[in-house]
């Protein structure tokens, strides 16, 4: 007897059985029309959407593999911070999605989606189009919550105090402004409270901002106003910073005056507990939740985040939407591009492996992050995740930070890794 | 059929509905259905039939089912439900061997994916970054070993391979180790 079918009579029976005719069997997506190409329709274009595309292909080129993502250049967050530092272009840090259309016959969509009907199981366009699909991946990133700081908008964003903490126009402005700053300057950084996108994202831009200011702006300072009373890879970057640009960087924690009350753009202060502050430029980073199309799909909880199944990352709420990337909440996974690629291949993978009817493999997750301090001073992060019944966990004894006491060649080691990981991570996805 | 394999599959499925049940109990609008599951009686009979559908498509139909109460109502069904998953671990199994007889260990595969985000897909680099594109599945082996003892530094492998057992150490070796024979 053929297994797989046997498979599908088992889930009949046990559908049959225990549910009864409640549930429509026949909306089930991912069962059924076996003979049938498979349909995958992948939303968003970013570290998650690109990599679960490209992995699907590569595991099953049988299978139709659909890419909407309405901007024709991804600029990745990562590698943004260099940019600042004046030690990478826009143009270093632009993706493009040829590779992925023309070599793994992807059919890449240049646009939007409006909605989402997980009970039909189909996508509609801002243009119209309708796309249908066996299996449905999200991978929205994030959205800010611009409200949760009095004072602050995304008009404010984009005009005076920008977050560029999507890569793109943010990243430009900010770059400007500080272009602009006259030596002596204030630069501000308001990093948000955990969760948010990328931990050690605000230090890193933090150590690139001084590395140009030291060059050219030797008198300017960067004052760090958290959310937080610590922070990721803390040690490090502190020390780093002592050593690198002493006397520059003043990081105040949430309980020691850190903590914003309000901004006002058009004046450039920020409010603490503790006093107003006035900065030349003011980096804004506001508290995240999930994507938009996350919230209007509602594949959300309570907590802003998707709740997912930690095999194979579909979703909690909508049965045949898979969410992954920053949107989805993966444990003790941080949000990061790494993470959110290592989240596509596993979901790609047990994709593939429910629609053959078999049990997906047990997931296994990576994430290294790397951080520059200066060009030749790098340190990371890295871990390696398993699923248990907390969840996903990192492997104890593993992963771990850049030792404290690492000596100058291993910082520039990691520094020329960083690099390197940068160009192969982008190849692993977009190329 | 009855090897390390399916309990191994059985393994995740179980840890998986723990998972399950955890989130279901941390959501109010269901501890009710949760308790219930409890006071079936038959806590393993539900468990696996959750792991079953949790795999196959989803927690959320469970979650449904309780929340009409349709389901869960009379220890048959559960009966049915618990042989109906132990026989799909078992053909999960089955199913794993007859992958692995094919070439391509899924664990492996997932396991060894990992690694392409640093060095490249199939561990072609296109950076600094050492490419082990070619190389063979005792090189890679032996390389990882000696990462995960210490025996061979490295600023960020010495931490990635502790997160792995020496089997599974064998099976990304195993696959990156034939991949690029499989590509020629």
């Amino acid at each position: 007897m053929n297994q797989k079918i046997s498979r599908r009579d088992f889930s009949k029976l046990l559908f049959a059985g225990a549910a009864g005719s409640a549930l429509g069997l026949s909306a089930l997506p991912g069962m059924g029309r076996a003979a049938d190409r498979k349909r995958v329709v992948v939303v968003g274009g970013g570290f998650g959407g690109a990599t679960a595309a490209k992995y699907l292909k590569k595991l099953d080129s049988s299978i139709s593999v659909t890419l909407i993502e309405p901007k024709a250049v991804f600029y990745t967050c990562p590698f943004s911070n260099w940019v600042l530092g004046g030690l990478k272009t826009m143009e270093d840090i632009a993706q493009r999605y040829a590779v992925l259309k023309n070599r793994y016959k992807i059919d890449v969509v240049a646009d939007t989606v409006v909605s989402i009907d997980a009970l039909k199981s189909v996508v509609k366009l801002k243009s119209g189009k309708v796309f249908g699909y066996d299996r449905l991946i999200v991978s929205p990133g994030i959205d800010f919550s611009f409200e949760a700081i009095n004072g602050y908008s995304r008009k404010a964003a984009e005009a005076q105090m920008p977050h560029a903490y999507e890569a793109g126009p943010q990243t430009v402005l900010l770059q400007k402004q500080l272009h602009a700053m006259k030596d002596g300057g204030k630069v501000i950084i308001c990093p948000p409270d955990n969760p948010f996108r990328c931990p050690p994202g605000p230090y890193e831009r933090a150590s690139l901002i001084a590395h140009y200011l030291k060059e050219k702006k030797p008198k300017s300072k960067i004052l760090i106003l958290d959310a937080k009373d610590k922070f990721s890879k803390q040690g490090i970057f502190t020390k780093g910073w002592e050593k690198l640009y002493p006397g520059m960087i003043e990081w105040r924690g949430a309980s020691t005056g850190g903590r914003v009350l309000k901004v006002d753009p058009a004046a450039m202060t920020v409010t603490t507990e503790f006093g107003d502050e006035k900065g030349d430029v003011v980096n804004v980073i506001p508290p995240q939740k999930a994507g938009k199309l996350a919230f209007d799909a509602g594949l959300v909880n309570s907590s802003g985040w998707c709740p997912v199944n930690p095999v194979s990352f579909e979703s909690l709420i909508h049965p045949g939407v898979h969410v992954i990337g920053d949107a989805c909440m993966a444990g003790a996974m941080p949000k990061s591009g790494f993470a959110a690629s290592s989240q596509g291949k596993v979901t790609a993978a047990a994709i593939v492996r429910l629609f053959n009817g078999e049990v997906p493999a047990a997931p296994s997750l990576v994430n290294t992050c790397y951080s520059l301090i200066g060009p030749g001073y790098g340190v990371s992060v890295a871990a390696v995740y398993k699923l248990t019944a907390e969840g996903i966990v990192s492997i104890k004894g593993a992963g771990g930070l850049t030792p404290m006491d690492a000596d100058d060649d291993q910082l520039s080691q990691e520094a020329t890794f960083a690099r390197g990981w940068y160009n192969n991570i982008a190849q692993d996805i977009w190329g | 059929m009855y090897n390390v394999r399916v309990v191994a599959y059985l393994e995740l499925r179980l840890v998986f509905i723990i998972y399950t049940c955890k989130y279901i109990v941390q959501s109010n609008p269901f501890v009710d259905g949760y308790q219930h599951v409890e006071m079936e009686g038959n806590v393993l009979g539900s468990v696996l039939w959750i792991a079953n559908n949790c795999l196959v498509s989803c927690p959320v139909i469970f979650n449904i089912s309780i929340r009409e109460e349709h389901l869960m109502a009379e220890k048959m069904k559960l009966l049915i439900a618990a042989v109906t998953v132990v026989s799909l671990s078992v053909l999960a199994g089955g199913q794993a061997e007859a992958a692995e007889a094919a070439g391509v260990d899924p664990r492996g595969q997932v396991l060894a994916f990992s690694c392409a985000s640093c060095h490249g897909t199939d561990g072609k680099s296109v950076s600094i970054i050492p490419s082990f594109y070619g190389k063979s599945p005792e090189y890679l082996e032996t390389a990882l070993m000696d990462f995960k003892s210490g025996k061979r530094y490295s600023t960020v492998m010495m931490r990635h391979a502790k997160g792995y057992t020496d089997e599974e150490i064998r099976l990304i070796a195993q696959y990156y180790g034939t991949v690029w024979q499989t590509n020629n």
